[in-house]
């Protein structure tokens, strides 16, 4: 088991969710991401993105007015 | 830029709505020109409002009026009105400009509202909006989408690495996402079904191969216990076999030397009666010999397939094998006037080999090209290379059929028509010839051309990994004792006077009748026992000048009666020869026996040696060893003691003299380097009882050193 790092801060939805869409398949199950990212919509996409694929999110940590880091447990 | 004269001569408020319109000639309700464009700004005090031909002509001169000079009875109402517009267009760009930013940053939500009366503003409201909801539109979908395919790709993911129940969600807002759904679900329920098919079959196969394993076990189980039972009744057949081969000889013995001489001059029909007498037991003594080969061939093959072969590895000369088989079966060649060739190389090496087992494999292949030529010739050849040496028999006779030449050196199979000729032979020697061969790392083989003849070849490693361990100290020392066995007769001839008495133990009482009758015939006294305990309480009361001894009796089995005999001081010299239906000469050796015959036996050979061992005397049993070599002495001690005998060690001349006074050896084995050699074979020739101890040198070839030690 891993944690793996992604930042998609700068970029704009639905972005961050594409490079999301890019990593996923190396993770093994039980690995964590952290991804970091400063859209407006970023932490609805990543949740609603979680929710869909059944991936559990562990922390949301808020860094400014969009910007957050969301940790996510394959 | 011209400023008109007087405004409202110039043009009027067009609005048709307005009242100034509405009211001709009405002084007060003038319009005036204003900013860049007088055709393009006009500005009506009434309504209030400007009326341009051109809204962005008439905006961007709105924008510049600010500073201009108006006329001065209009210039405070327009000055305000202007300022209230100035200010609420201001409010309204902001609020589309944050609206815009918002977008720009990723916000498709992003919506504008404007509490306005103003027509630009609420057209621009409008727009705006109208482009936020199709930029939120086209996130939305590409969302849809990346989801949809992480989707996907996680369900094909589980599918492949076993999952089979996972399908992919089919009820997306993407329509193409959606269809990809269906289309994954469809292809893994077809490959479900043929997973499940598969396994299955597969299922039947390892329920298959389970069977197979067992039947496969059951049949090894069967042979091993066909094997056993060829080889318990080959044994079995051999006891009875020795009284009928071993009685029908005497019989026949008897019959040409007592009973024919006294026939002659008799009635011509008793003369032929006695002919037929003669002749029918030739047949049986003929049958009976061919019947013993069979069992012994079967024996052969039992104890090969079942790994139980003790190969005997020696260096040893082909050239030597080849000669030695041809001189054994030369009487068959001459019988049918078949000549014999030698086609031999030159520089022959020396294999590592088991030299009777070869001679063996020879004999077969030779009897073969006899058996199957009735005319021409049988070559044999030898040839090598570096890695191996290769033998061959080629006969000029009938030739194999090609369907039969692949199986030939599978069991029962035999080379010659089955239907037109009686077949020969067990049918087993070629495969025991075969397992020979493959025990030896070798290979055989055959080839043939019908009417032609057949080449039978085989070829053996000149460098035998099996063979290189204790083999040449083996044969040093089995070619020690073959010298000692050969000359310590002539040496120390025991002249016994009166009757050798021979002690025969064995619980059929056939075989002792026979060999009773064997004995005295050839002069000895018999003493017979039925087992092993009353031969030991027989010995008690009289000493035997020679023991023949079975193996398999009640009570006491050869084996422990060999060695409560040998453990007796007063039995202990007596010479063994066991003769026994089974083939375990190693233990009998190790025992100390002299001589391990199997039956049935060949009454000549056996009469031989019981000659050649009661001549000898005590059997040879003391060795001492000297060498200045420790690894020497101990390597020739171990194999010299577990073939039974006592051996003494001594690494100089004095110890070696020393260790003969005490131990009184019959035979002193000394290395031709030592020093000392001379002083000791003087000294120990002094000793009583030692006079005519045999000496044996080892280790140089120098023919002159040997003549001075002699």
């Amino acid at each position: 088991m891993g944690t793996r790092h992604l930042d998609t801060t700068g970029l704009i939805s639905p972005e961050p969710m594409l490079k999301l869409a890019v990593a996923a398949p190396d993770m093994k199950s039980g690995d964590i991401l952290e991804i970091t990212g400063d859209s407006p919509t970023f932490e609805k996409d990543i949740r609603s993105w979680c929710d869909r694929l059944g991936k559990e999110i562990t922390g949301v940590d808020s860094k400014g007015e969009y910007a957050r880091c969301i940790t996510i447990r394959f | 830029m011209n400023e008109p004269k007087n405004c409202w001569e110039q043009t009027q408020c067009n609005n048709t709505d307005c009242a100034a319109f509405q009211s001709p000639g009405f002084p007060g309700k003038t319009a005036f020109a204003s900013g860049i464009s007088y055709e393009n700004l006009l500005y009506c005090i009434d309504c209030d409002e400007f009326l341009a031909t051109r809204e962005k002509d008439a905006l961007t001169a709105l924008l510049k009026l600010t500073g201009r000079s108006i006329k001065q009875n209009r210039l405070r109402n327009t000055k305000n009105h202007v300022e209230k517009l100035g200010l609420e267009l201001s409010i309204g760009f902001s609020d589309c400009f944050e609206m815009l930013k918002k977008l720009s940053l990723g916000d498709p939500t992003a919506r504008i509202e404007i509490n306005t009366d103003n027509w630009l503003l609420k057209k621009l409201e409008n727009a705006l909006n109208n482009v936020g909801e199709s930029i939120e539109r086209f996130i939305n979908q590409t969302h849809e989408m990346a989801i949809g395919i992480c989707e996907h790709y996680d369900t094909l993911s589980q599918l492949a690495s076993g999952n089979r129940n996972v399908r992919a969600s089919d009820d997306s807002r993407n329509e193409l996402i959606a269809k990809l759904g269906t289309l994954i679900n469809k292809e893994a329920d077809a490959l479900t079904q043929k997973i499940n098919e598969g396994e299955d079959l597969n299922q039947r196969l390892e329920q298959g191969m389970t069977e197979l394993r067992t039947a496969n076990q059951k049949l090894k189980e069967l042979d091993r216990q066909k094997s056993d039972f060829l080889s318990m009744v080959s044994h079995e057949l051999r006891t009875p076999l020795t009284s009928i081969l071993g009685f029908a000889k005497i019989i026949n013995k008897k019959f040409v030397n007592s009973i024919l001489p006294g026939l002659s001059g008799s009635d011509t029909t008793v003369e032929h009666a006695a002919r037929q007498i003669h002749q029918n037991i030739n047949i049986i003594v003929s049958e009976g010999d061919r019947l013993t080969a069979l069992i012994n061939n079967v024996l052969d093959l039992a104890k090969i397939e079942a790994g139980r072969i003790d190969l005997n590895f020696v260096p040893t000369s082909p050239l030597e094998v080849a000669e030695q088989s041809i001189r054994a079966i030369s009487a068959i060649f001459e019988n049918k006037g078949i000549t014999i060739k030698r086609n031999f190389g030159t520089d022959i090496p020396v294999i590592h080999a088991d030299k009777d087992r070869l001679v063996q494999v020879m004999i077969n292949l030779l009897s073969n090209a006899a058996k199957f030529t009735d005319h021409g010739e049988v070559t044999c050849t030898i040839t090598h290379d570096d890695s191996c040496v290769t033998i061959s028999v080629a006969d000029t006779g009938s030739g194999i059929p090609e369907e039969k030449l692949g199986r030939i050196f599978d069991r029962f199979e035999q080379g010659g028509e089955t239907l037109t000729s009686k077949p020969q032979g067990s049918g087993l020697g070629l495969a025991i010839c075969k397992h020979i061969i493959e025990n030896h790392s070798g290979k055989i083989w055959a080839q043939s051309r019908r009417g032609r003849g057949s080449i039978f070849s085989f070829s053996l490693p000149v460098k035998s990994e099996v063979s290189m361990g204790i083999g040449p100290i083996e044969h040093e020392v089995t070619e020690i004792v073959r010298q000692l066995k050969d000359h310590v007769a002539v040496i120390h001839p025991v002249h016994s006077r009166g009757k050798r008495v021979v002690m025969i133990i064995d619980d059929d009482a056939h075989i002792r009748e026979l060999l009773r009758q064997e004995l005295e015939a050839d002069g000895y006294t018999i003493l017979e026992a039925a087992d092993g305990l009353e031969a030991i309480q027989k010995l008690q009361k009289n000493k035997p000048h020679l023991i023949i001894l079975d193996i398999m009796m009640p009570k006491i089995n050869g084996y422990d009666t060999a060695a409560v005999i040998r453990n007796n001081p007063d039995t202990k010299d007596i010479p063994i020869i066991i003769l026994s239906i089974l083939e375990d000469a190693k233990r009998g050796y190790r025992l100390g026996v002299d001589r391990y015959f199997t039956k049935p036996v060949d009454t000549k050979s056996l009469l031989g040696e019981i000659k050649r061992l009661i001549t000898q005397g005590e059997t040879l049993k003391k060795i001492l060893i000297v060498d200045e070599s420790e690894s020497a002495v101990k390597s020739l001690a171990d194999v010299l003691q577990t073939k039974g005998y006592t051996v003494g060690k001594a690494y100089s001349g004095r110890q070696a003299i020393k260790m003969a006074r005490q131990m009184k050896p019959e035979l002193i084995i000394l290395d031709s380097l030592l020093k000392e050699r001379n002083e000791i074979t003087k000294t120990i020739r002094f000793v009583k009882g030692m006079e005519n101890v045999c000496f044996i040198l080892l280790g140089v070839h120098d023919e002159n050193q040997k003549d001075s030690d002699r």
